[in-house]
C-alpha cells in the first residue's frame, strides 16, 4: 500500500508538492489571510451612533473618520516615530553588525552573535519592564544624573515642548528609547547576515585600489549590505508602527495607531474604526515591502 | 550479447528546454560506456533517465529489455555514484555502505560482513567507523563506490566520477575503476566532459551535443574518424578545414579534419604546403607548433626535442596520405 | 593601514557600547528581584532579600497563568513544526510557480505588526461568533510560529543536497524509509532549534494574545496587567526574572544545536 503510494508520488512529483503544501496553505490561507479579509471587511462597516451597534453595510464612513484632525495626528505621529526608531536602530546596529561580521573571530564572534541574538528572543514585556525601572523618577538614570550633578541638563531636555514631559517615563523621549531598545535586535541580525556575505576579496580590492577605510565602507560595504539594511528596517518600522504596549506603559497621553486600535476594539467596542486604523500600517507596509522586494531585500531575511 | 540499457527515441523536455532530444542508444552488458559531451549537452540527464530520477517526455528506456518508464528508481537494477558522492553525513562509513542492504531488511550481522567486503574491494578496509566528514575526497569517492556496489547492481552509473579529484588521484582512480569493472563484469556507464578520461577508460563512447547523440563507437573510431566537426573539435583538438581550404591543401573538397600529431615539419619547399611559424608552446614530452598557411592556422604536435624555426621562420608541412578525414557538414 | 587601525578601534568601541545598551537593562531585572523596597522602583535598592521568591511561589494566579502559557506554547509549537516543515519541504523541493508568494505568506504574520494579526483574528472571531478559549489563543500563536520553524527547516533542506535523497532512493529505499533514515535525522536539530524558538516566541507573546484571549490570562498578560496597574511590584520583579531565565535556556540550546550542525557540515 505504502509502496504503491510512494510510486504514485514518484510518477507525479507535482502531486507530492501539492500534498506537502496543502496543510500549511490551508492554515495560513484560511486562518491568517481569511482573518485579514475579515479585518478589511470590518473596516467597511460602521457604528450606529445611537445604538452603538455595528451596522453590517458596506460604507466608507469609517475611513472618513480617520481623516479627522485628532485621528490624522495619531497616524502622523506613529509614522514619524517609526521613521525615527528605524533610523536610530540602523545607526546603532551598524557598528555592532559590522564588528561582529568582519572583525570578530572565533570565540569573540560567537559571543557577538549570541549578544545580538539573545535580546531578539528575550521577553518583550521584561524589556519594557526593565526600562520602566530605569526611567522611573526614583530610578537609576535620575540617580546617575543627580550623582554627577547634571540634573539641570536632564531638566532642560525634558523642558522641550512636545518631546519632553514631567519625567522620562512619561515623555516621547522615553517612548522612543524603549521602542528603539525593543526592536533594534531585528535590525542587527539581518544587517549582520548581509555584511557576512560581502566577499572579503572585494574589500581587499578596494583597499588595493587605494581607497581609505572610510571610502571602502561608503562605496563598497554599505551598498552591498543595503538589502540587509532594508530587511531590518522592514521589521523595525513595521513593529514600531504596530506597537501599542510600549507607548501605553512609557509615554505621554497622546496616542499611537496601536493604542487607537486597541482602545476602539476594546472598551469602545468600535471594531470598524479599529479595523480601519489597522489598515493604515498594512497599506504603509505594502508599499514598503513592494519597494524592498524590488531592491532584492527578501533574500536577506 | 545482451543489451543492458537501450534508449528508444527518448526525449526529455524541461518546459521549453529540450535536454535530451530523440536519442537512440544501445549499451551492451559488460561494457565500460562513456557519455562524453560539454556541459549542457544532456549527458547527465541521460544518466538520470537510466537511474529513474527523470522520466522520458517521449520514447522509452529499456533496462535489460524491460520497459522501465514506470519503474521508480528504488526498484531498478541500477545504482549510482553521485558527482558530489552524496554520502549520508549522519551515518558512519559502514552504515553508508550497508544502507542499501538495510532498507531491504538484511539482518545487521550480514550487513556488516558485506559492507566490510565492499570496503576491502575499494581498498578502504578498517575505515568503517569513520564519518564521511573525516575522509579525504578520494576516500569519499571510494565509499560512494562501495555503497553503490553493495546491492550488486547489473548497471553502475557514475556521474563525473573523477571530476572533483586532483590529477594524480584521477589517474590512479581510472586504473582502479577499470580493474573493479573487470573483476565484477557488470556494465559501467559514466558521464564526463573530459575527452581524455573517456578515451582512456571506456570501451564505447557516445559523444553528445545539444541533447543529441552525435556519434557512438570505440575510442579509436571516435578519435580517428570523427563523424562531424563538433566531434573532431571536442575529442582531441583537431585541425578542422572548410572545403575550400582542404582543396588548396591537395585533398578532397569537403569539411575535413587533421590530427595535429600526424603533422610533421620539414624545411621550406620540401613538404605538401609551406607556411610560417606563429607560436610554439612547450607541453612537456611534446610541443605544439602553430603554423600559418596562407590565411589558415594549422596546429602540429611534435616531439619536444625536434628542431623548430624561430617565430616567423618558414617551414613546410608533411602528413601521411589518408590523414585527412572527411566529415559531415554540421 | 593607520587609518584602518584607528577606524577599527572606534568601531570596536561603538560595537561594545551597543552591546552594553542591549544587555545592561536586562541585568537590572536580576537586581530588582531581590530588593526590599516594595512600593517604588528606587535605585539603588535599600536592601536585598529572598523573601519575594517565596511569596511569588505561593501565588496561585501566577501558577495558573504559567500553566496556560505552557499549554499554549506546547501545542502551538507542535502545530508550527508540522506546518513549517511541510512548507519548507515543498518550497525547497522544486522551483514552482508562486514559490515567492508562499515565502511571503509565511513571513507576513511576523513582518506585519502583531496588532494586525491580533485585530484580524479578533474580527474573524467576531464575524463568525467564535467564543474565546485556549483554542483561539493557539490559533494565533501557531500562525506566527510557523515562520521560525520554516526558516530553520528551509536552511537545512537547502544544505541537505537533493542528491542525498536521490542516493537513498537509488539504493532501494522507499519514500518512507528515505524520510525516516535520511531526511529526519538530518533535519532533527534544525526542527528542535526551530521548535525551541517557536516555544520561546509563543511563551512570550502578548500583543496578539490580548486580542484572542478574552478573560484568560497567560503569563505575559498577567505581567501586562501588573505593568499597567501594579498591585505587588516585587512579585512582578520575580516573575520577570523567571521569564528571562526560562526563555534564555531554550534560545541558547537552539543556538548551539544549529551551530554544531552547520560547523560539522562545512568541513
Amino acid at each position: 500500500m505504502l509502496a504503491r503510494l510512494s510510486d504514485t508520488l514518484w510518477r507525479r512529483p507535482g502531486l507530492f508538492i501539492l500534498l506537502l503544501l496543502t496543510p500549511p496553505l490551508l492554515w495560513l490561507g484560511i486562518i491568517y489571510v481569511g482573518s485579514l479579509f475579515a479585518l478589511l471587511l470590518q473596516s467597511f462597516f460602521s457604528i450606529d451612533e445611537f445604538s452603538g451597534l455595528i451596522r453590517y453595510e458596506l460604507t466608507l464612513k469609517t475611513y472618513y473618520e480617520l481623516l479627522t484632525p485628532a485621528n490624522g495626528d495619531i497616524i502622523l505621529r506613529t509614522i514619524i516615530m517609526a521613521c525615527a526608531v528605524t533610523a536610530a536602530a540602523t545607526l546603532i546596529a551598524f557598528p555592532i553588525a559590522l564588528y561582529a561580521a568582519r572583525h570578530a573571530r572565533g570565540r569573540l564572534k560567537a559571543f557577538f552573535y549570541l549578544g545580538a541574538m539573545m535580546p531578539l528572543w528575550s521577553s518583550y514585556l521584561v524589556k519594557i519592564y526593565a526600562w520602566k525601572l530605569i526611567l522611573a523618577k526614583e530610578g537609576i538614570i535620575n540617580w546617575v544624573v543627580e550623582g554627577m550633578g547634571l540634573a539641570f541638563v536632564l531638566n532642560a531636555i525634558l523642558a522641550f515642548p512636545v518631546i519632553g514631559g514631567n519625567s522620562l517615563s512619561v515623555s516621547y523621549i522615553g517612548t522612543f528609547i524603549v521602542l528603539l531598545y525593543v526592536w533594534i535586535p531585528f535590525m542587527i541580525l539581518p544587517l549582520q547576515a548581509a555584511l557576512e556575505r560581502v566577499p572579503e576579496p572585494l574589500l581587499e580590492a578596494s583597499d588595493d585600489l587605494g581607497a581609505t577605510a572610510g571610502q571602502t565602507l561608503r562605496h563598497v560595504t554599505i551598498p552591498l549590505a543595503l538589502p540587509g539594511m532594508i530587511a531590518g528596517s522592514i521589521f523595525t518600522f513595521s513593529l514600531t508602527m504596530g506597537d501599542y504596549i510600549v507607548p501605553q506603559i512609557i509615554g505621554s497621553s497622546r496616542r499611537f495607531i496601536g493604542q487607537a486600535v486597541y482602545a476602539h476594539q476594546g472598551t469602545a467596542g468600535n471594531i470598524p474604526l479599529a479595523a480601519a486604523f489597522a489598515v493604515v500600517p498594512i497599506v504603509v507596509m505594502a508599499f514598503y515591502l513592494w519597494y524592498a522586494r524590488r531592491r532584492g531585500a527578501f533574500d536577506a531575511l | 550479447m545482451t543489451v543492458a540499457v537501450a534508449f528508444e527515441n527518448t526525449s526529455r523536455h524541461f518546459g521549453a528546454v529540450v535536454a535530451v532530444d530523440r536519442v537512440d542508444l544501445v549499451i551492451e552488458e559488460g561494457s565500460f560506456f562513456a557519455m562524453l559531451g560539454p556541459s549542457g549537452s544532456g549527458k547527465t540527464t541521460c544518466l538520470r533517465l537510466i537511474s529513474g530520477f527523470e522520466r522520458p517526455s517521449e520514447g522509452l528506456i529499456r533496462i535489460f529489455g524491460e520497459d522501465s518508464n514506470d519503474i521508480p528508481p528504488n526498484r531498478r537494477p541500477v545504482n549510482t555514484v553521485f558527482q558530489d558522492y552524496a554520502l549520508f553525513p549522519h551515518l558512519d562509513v559502514d552504515d553508508n555502505v550497508a544502507y542499501g542492504l538495510m532498507v531491504r531488511g538484511v539482518p545487521r550481522g550480514r550487513r556488516k560482513d558485506e559492507a566490510g567486503r565492499m570496503l576491502e574491494l575499494v581498498k578502504l578496509g578498517g575505515y568503517g567507523r569513520r564519518k564521511p566528514s573525516e575522509l579525504s575526497g578520494g576516500q569519499r569517492q571510494r565509499v560512494a563506490l562501495a555503497r553503490a556496489l553493495i546491492n550488486r547492481p547489473r548497471v553502475l552509473l557514475l556521474d563525473e566520477p573523477l571530476g572533483a579529484l586532483d590529477l594524480k588521484l584521477r589517474e590512479q582512480m581510472q586504473d582502479e575503476l577499470k580493474a573493479i569493472q573487470e573483476t565484477l563484469g557488470i556494465t559501467f556507464i559514466f558521464v564526463t566532459h573530459d575527452q581524455g578520461e573517456a578515451l582512456s577508460m571506456a570501451d564505447q563512447i557516445a559523444v553528445m551535443n545539444e541533447g543529441r547523440v552525435i556519434q557512438t563507437g570505440s575510442p579509436r573510431e571516435i578519435y580517428e574518424h570523427p563523424r562531424t566537426r563538433f566531434v573532431a573539435d571536442f575529442v582531441g583538438s583537431s585541425n578542422v578545414f572548410p572545403p575550400e581550404v582542404s582543396v588548396s591543401f591537395g585533398e578532397a573538397e569537403a569539411w575535413s579534419s587533421l590530427r595535429p600529431e600526424t603533422v610533421s615539419l620539414a624545411p621550406p619547399g620540401t613538404g605538401r604546403v609551406d607556411g610560417h611559424v606563429v607560436s610554439v608552446r612547450y607541453l612537456g614530452a611534446s610541443k605544439r607548433v602553430t603554423i600559418a598557411v596562407r590565411d589558415h592556422l594549422v596546429a602540429a604536435i611534435i616531439a619536444a626535442d625536434s628542431p623548430v624555426p624561430d617565430q616567423g621562420g618558414g617551414v613546410s608541412l608533411v602528413w601521411p596520405a589518408g590523414s585527412f578525414h572527411v566529415m559531415d557538414d554540421d | 593601514m593607520r587609518s584602518e587601525r584607528k577606524a577599527s578601534v572606534l568601531l570596536k568601541c561603538a560595537a561594545v557600547a551597543g552591546l552594553l545598551f542591549l544587555h545592561l537593562p536586562i541585568l537590572l531585572i536580576f537586581l530588582y528581584a531581590f530588593t526590599t523596597e516594595d512600593t517604588s522602583y528606587v535605585f539603588p535598592p535599600p536592601g536585598l532579600t529572598l523573601d519575594w521568591l517565596a511569596v511569588t511561589w505561593n501565588r496561585p494566579d501566577v501558577w495558573q497563568a504559567l500553566g496556560l502559557s505552557l499549554r499554549v506554547a506546547s501545542v502551538s509549537t507542535v502545530i508550527a513544526i508540522v506546518l513549517g516543515t511541510l512548507c519548507a519541504a515543498a518550497v525547497s523541493k522544486a522551483r514552482f510557480f508562486g514559490r515567492e508568494t508562499i515565502s511571503l505568506l509565511v513571513i507576513l504574520p511576523i513582518a506585519l505588526p502583531g496588532i494586525i494579526t491580533g485585530i484580524s483574528l479578533r474580527s474573524a472571531f467576531n464575524i463568525l461568533d467564535i467564543p474565546f478559549s485556549t483554542f483561539t489563543i493557539i490559533l494565533g500563536h501557531a500562525t506566527f510560529c510557523v515562520v521560525v520553524v520554516y526558516n530553520n527547516a528551509i536552511a537545512r533542506f537547502r544544505r541537505l543536497s537533493g542528491s542525498l535523497i536521490e542516493a537513498s532512493f537509488d539504493l532501494g529505499a522507499t519514500g518512507f524509509q528515505t524520510f525516516r533514515y535520511i531526511v529526519l535525522p538530518n533535519l532533527a536539530t534544525a526542527l528542535l532549534a526551530g521548535g525551541m524558538l517557536a516555544f520561546a516566541l509563543s511563551f512570550d507573546e502578548v500583543i496578539v494574545t490580548t486580542f484572542t484571549a478574552g478573560q484568560q490570562q497567560t503569563l505575559p498578560i498577567w505581567m501586562l496587567e501588573e505593568l499597567v496597574r501594579p498591585r505587588q511590584r516585587p512579585v512582578t520583579n520575580v516573575v520577570a526574572m523567571v521569564v528571562v531565565v526560562v526563555t534564555f535556556l531554550p534560545i541558547l540550546a537552539a543556538y548551539y544545536l544549529t551551530r554544531e550542525a552547520s560547523s560539522s557540515r562545512s568541513t
